[in-house]
């Protein structure tokens, strides 16, 4: 009897002992599988990086797998892709996938809700830059202005899965396809059940859940001048998308002024205005990068207009002098210690043009010379209107400057320099600036800010010397 | 006859009344005279002190006094900015100075072809002046007139040609600020447009700054053609 106990027990003892070294075997083989993997790939004319915490490296393979699929579908350059097969039908419908189809029905989507700012059909006019091979060439401006008018979201047809396009025009998905497939990356490998993981497309960055240890994934936005530094740091506190399109992600420099690769589907060329960069957080990769687009074309203004009219999308807008505002909800995805104004108390951006057409409405322009900016600012048609030039330095403080313009010219209202001298040296309008001793100029010394004023000929001409025509 | 100490001493004179004299320049306002059109125009009398020193002192020496006076009066009144403008002003004016100290009639004449120029391109730019511009191009053209008379009067022996130094000096000085300015601003249509103004009224002020510092060195019963130097 005893014996027999004694065996129980023993058998019980061994049985606890294999499971207790079995569950520890269990754990330590979760521990050190379940690792940091990140896999690195090459496609649509960017660097795809998908990082996760998992055992099940080939996962990732997998997703790069896709991201090539995604390619051979959406290229423009790839010969056989659906866009490739719809830019060459010259005007016949062409029967396309599902995924492409969804594809375009979002881009017209968005294309409506910006009233054209964002427009897939840009493809004439972005074939004729050329950013990435450093050629650093500026198109013809009767290249671009012809272009440009094949530019217009309006004459796709979709029907089903038919597309249709009037022969001329093409696509160019450049500015949602990397969203989409983003999205669809994301969402196969939560199938595949990864809970926790980044992936970066370029400017998209998607997060799947948190970070293994609770806390959120973040993002950082770059800096405009340092395009590998950073500036500020955002949360995804809830999974979801980033999308940031900004002035130093692909462009060249020439003459100091950057020629950077977001068209304005208006005219055909780089967008001049206040921002650096638009950041997008939204659930689709998909639609933030169709918006981020589409707000940088628009400006803080009317692009904060448009994202507050949505649901479940923030923007945070980087500007060029450096200051930062975002829309009503972006609080949530900041991380501690980083500010932006609210909108409301932002100036009228100023925004400086380094193309005048004989076809713009103002009567003269004031050039801007500045110790870090160049640009025209076209002077109002009527009435008075006063702007502020800022420059950051910097230690974070400011340089200040106040102009008041009026159609005729302008004059120094403001400035926190010292002597105030470019107060004192008046009004500079087009019938007095011949008789100024400064002539056409008013000049800040301190804040190293020259403001000339120049007749409508005369900008035209300077602006032609810089585009090199 | 000189110790140490006396070298120190008259630096020290020196220093201080050109830092007061530059005081004086700040205090009559020509920029405001000028209903603020024109901003950085100075009447210059401090330059007289660094003319004495380029007379009756060694080049080191009228070189440290330039500096010290460059440097301290931007560190007291001005900014950064300033010290550079006035050092860049100052270095060419002193080594025009230094240059012509001998031959003061050649200063005198150049002046007179820089300022007919300077009158000649503002002419071009605008051959029927209104308003401020005027007046400027009357000024220069008197200036200019001065310039001639003073070569003459120099060559003739009539005066004595501090004023001819002054006047190159002058026009230097603000050459040298035009060209740090338009480097600094970037904008190099400062010196088809403003330097004419800017060389107009050096020549105007540096005949006044140099009248003036002819009559102190006669007050001082001083004769500026025989420096200490040479009386060794």
């Amino acid at each position: 009897m005893n014996r027999r106990i004694h065996f129980y027990r023993m058998i019980v003892a061994i049985t606890i002992m294999i499971l207790t070294l079995s569950g520890c075997a269990n754990q330590q083989g979760k521990a050190s599988d379940v690792q940091k993997q990140t896999k690195v790939g090459y496609y649509l004319d960017t660097v795809i990086t998908l990082t996760a915490y998992t055992d099940r490296p080939e996962l990732l393979e997998k997703g790069l797998e896709y991201c090539g699929e995604y390619e051979k579908m959406l290229s423009r350059t790839v010969e056989g892709s659906d866009v490739w097969n719809i830019n060459h039908a010259e005007g016949k419908t062409v029967t396309v996938s599902d995924e492409t189809a969804e594809i375009l029905r979002t881009a017209i989507e968005i294309s409506e809700k910006s009233g054209g700012a964002f427009d897939i059909t840009i493809a004439p006019v972005s074939v004729l830059w050329d950013f990435t091979s450093g050629s650093q060439v500026i198109p013809e401006e009767a290249a671009i202005e012809q272009a440009v008018r094949l530019v217009d979201y309006r004459q796709i047809r979709i029907d089903g899965n038919s597309v249709t396009l009037p022969a001329g025009m093409k696509l160019d998905l450049g500015g949602i396809a990397k969203g989409y497939i983003a999205d669809a990356v994301k969402a196969k490998l939560e199938a595949a059940g990864i809970t926790s993981a980044i992936l970066s497309f370029g400017g998209n960055i998607v997060a799947i859940g948190m970070k293994p240890d609770g806390s959120p994934w973040k993002v950082g936005i770059q800096d405009i001048d340092e395009p590998t530094g950073t500036t500020m740091m955002v949360s995804l506190n809830y999974g979801g998308s980033t999308v940031t399109s900004g002035i130093y992600e692909r462009g060249f420099t020439v003459d100091g002024i950057t020629f950077h690769h977001i068209l304005s589907s208006e005219n055909g060329w780089p967008i001049q205005n206040e921002l650096a960069s638009v950041t997008i957080f939204s659930d689709s990769s998909m639609l933030g990068d169709a918006l981020s687009t589409a707000v940088f074309a628009l400006g803080t203004e009317k692009g904060s207009r448009l994202i507050e009219s949505m649901d479940g999308v923030e923007a945070l807008f980087i500007r060029r002098d450096r200051s930062a505002a975002g829309t009503s909800g972006l609080g949530k995805y900041m991380t501690d210690g980083e500010s932006w104004e609210t909108l409301e108390q932002t100036d009228e951006p100023l925004i400086l043009q380094i193309q005048v057409r004989e076809s713009d409405p103002a009567p003269g322009y004031i050039l801007i010379q500045s110790a870090n900016s160049e640009g025209f600012l076209p002077l109002p048609t009527e009435g008075k209107e006063t702007r502020t030039i800022r420059q950051k330095l910097e230690d974070g403080s400011e340089w200040l400057n106040v102009i008041r313009m009026t159609p005729e010219g302008f004059c120094m209202i403001e400035a926190d320099c010292e002597g105030h001298d470019c107060i004192a040296e008046g009004e500079v309008t087009l019938e007095n600036m011949k008789d100024r001793l400064l002539w056409n100029m008013v000049i800040c010394a301190p804040h190293r800010l020259t403001l000339s004023l120049y007749t409508k000929e005369e900008a035209v001409q300077i602006s032609r010397q810089w585009l090199g025509y | 006859m000189h110790t140490a100490t006396q070298k120190v001493a008259r630096f020290g004179l020196l220093t201080a009344l050109a830092l007061v004299l530059g005081l004086l320049d700040r205090a009559i306002p020509l920029t405001a005279l000028l209903g603020g059109a024109a901003p950085g125009i100075k009447l210059g009398l401090a330059n007289t002190v660094l003319i004495y020193a380029v007379y009756l002192m060694d080049w080191q020496s009228a070189v440290f006094l330039m500096l010290a006076k460059v440097v301290l009066s931007g560190l007291i009144f001005g900014s950064l900015t300033a010290i550079l403008y006035s050092l860049s002003g100052g270095i060419l004016s002193l080594l025009v100075m230094l240059l012509i100290r001998r031959k003061p009639a050649n200063g005198a004449l150049g002046a007179g072809f820089l300022a007919a120029g300077a009158e000649t391109m503002l002419l071009i730019q605008n051959p029927h002046p209104g308003g401020l511009r005027l007046w400027i191009v009357i000024l220069i053209g008197v200036a200019c007139a001065a310039c001639l008379v003073a070569w003459i009067a120099i060559r003739k022996g009539k005066i004595r040609g501090i004023p001819g130094t002054s006047i190159a000096g002058a026009i230097a000085h603000n050459v040298g600020q035009v060209l740090a300015a338009s480097a600094v601003l970037r904008t190099p249509q400062l010196l088809s447009t403003y330097l004419p103004v800017l060389i107009g009224v050096g020549a105007a002020v540096g005949t006044l700054t140099g009248i003036v510092a002819e009559r102190v060195f006669r007050a001082l019963h001083i004769n500026p053609e025989k420096p200490e130097g040479q009386k060794k």
